[in-house]
């Protein structure tokens, strides 16, 4: 069964047979396709050609996957490059907020740190999503990597080429980045 | 409609896409591990010229100078050389980035490496008496060479 073999059988599969590739591409497109939302609020036409783009170059470099990382840090490595290469093509795109993603980000953040869950009781979440894309990129990709995918701290350094220590650092920061954003729009969260 | 992986697959046939081969990416990371170990090298031989240059610098004469003793070290430093050697530590760190894990260290620990491997290469060769050599090939391939290491000279304009 498909379902059953990992990611790196499936990686062997694939360049064996290029037919092999859609296993890769359904177990994956969803993770990827929400995570490029969450981090570059683009529209759902825009995000279907970037996966198309991001899978294309993932079957391109599969012999590059080194086996010491997971495979999923890797492809997410490269949606987050591509990601920023089509913003760097394309700065004038318009952002769009979207109420549903908002409010995930709130129960997922909810659940981790207190002060987002004292955030939530004060908002149904389109600030959260708002103030997220008002932080600078680093701050911003590694609280969503963190709180919304989940990853850890290992993964987020993989995915974002950085040392754990760093990392580690870049969360805290943008923790406060986070916070301090929220006081100067008024949400007026106590701690 | 066709899913996204039918789209992929369809893309993948119709425009002939095959994955990269593997031996392209093994000399990919060869040729960066090639370049730092290049930088590496040439960092250490840029400290066993220094090193060089500052045990030959007349420092028996130097007390029958004007100079003080902080001064006569500012004269005889060979700047050409440590920009050099910085030049290819930063390019040695440069490349040790870019190896597949060298993400994985904070930027002062590759620097030291880089650093510490140059030194210690340098001082190798220094002991092993190969500093003077080492310059007098340098002289036959760099022009204006005594021009851009005009330190002893310099020394002896200040008396």
């Amino acid at each position: 069964m498909i379902e059953e073999k990992t990611d790196k059988e499936l990686v062997k599969l694939a360049l064996e047979n290029s037919d092999n590739f859609r296993y890769l591409v359904e177990r994956y497109e969803e993770k990827i396709g929400r995570y490029i939302r969450r981090i570059s609020m683009v529209s759902n036409e825009d995000v279907e050609d970037l996966l198309q783009e991001i899978f294309i170059s993932i079957y391109r470099n599969l012999n590059d996957f080194d086996s010491d990382l997971k495979f999923s840090s890797w492809i997410y490595r490269i949606a987050r490059n591509k990601v920023i290469s089509r913003w760097r093509k394309d700065k004038n795109t318009p952002k769009v907020l979207r109420s549903e993603e908002s409010l995930e980000i709130f129960n997922i953040i909810e659940d981790k740190d207190d002060f987002f869950a004292k955030l939530v009781q004060h908002d149904d979440g389109k600030e959260v999503y708002k103030i997220l894309n008002m932080l600078k990129l680093e701050y911003k990709e590694v609280l969503v990597l963190k709180f919304l995918e989940d990853k850890s701290y290992l993964e987020i350094a993989d995915i974002l080429k950085k040392p754990m220590g760093t990392i580690a650092t870049l969360i805290n920061r943008a923790k406060k980045q986070f916070k301090s954003k929220v006081l100067q729009d008024n949400l007026n969260i106590k701690d | 409609m066709a899913s996204l992986s039918e789209k992929i697959i369809q893309e993948i046939k119709e425009k002939k896409v095959s994955p990269k081969p593997k031996i392209f990416f093994i000399l990919k990371n060869y040729s960066v591990w090639a370049l730092f170990v290049f930088s590496v090298i040439a960092g250490g031989i840029a400290f066993l010229i220094i090193l060089f240059n500052l045990t030959n610098s007349d420092w028996d004469v130097y007390k029958y100078l004007e100079s003080g003793h902080f001064q006569y070290i500012f004269l005889i430093m060979p700047y050409f050389w440590l920009v050099i050697l910085g030049l290819f530590l930063f390019i040695a760190y440069c490349n040790y980035r870019y190896t597949k894990k060298g993400y994985q260290y904070k930027v002062y620990k590759v620097f030291l490496l880089s650093m510490g491997l140059s030194l210690m290469l340098g001082t190798g060769l220094f002991v092993f008496g190969l500093g003077e050599e080492a310059e007098q090939e340098v002289i036959k391939f760099v022009p204006h060479y005594q021009t851009l290491t005009g330190h002893r000279m310099r020394a002896w304009h200040h008396p």
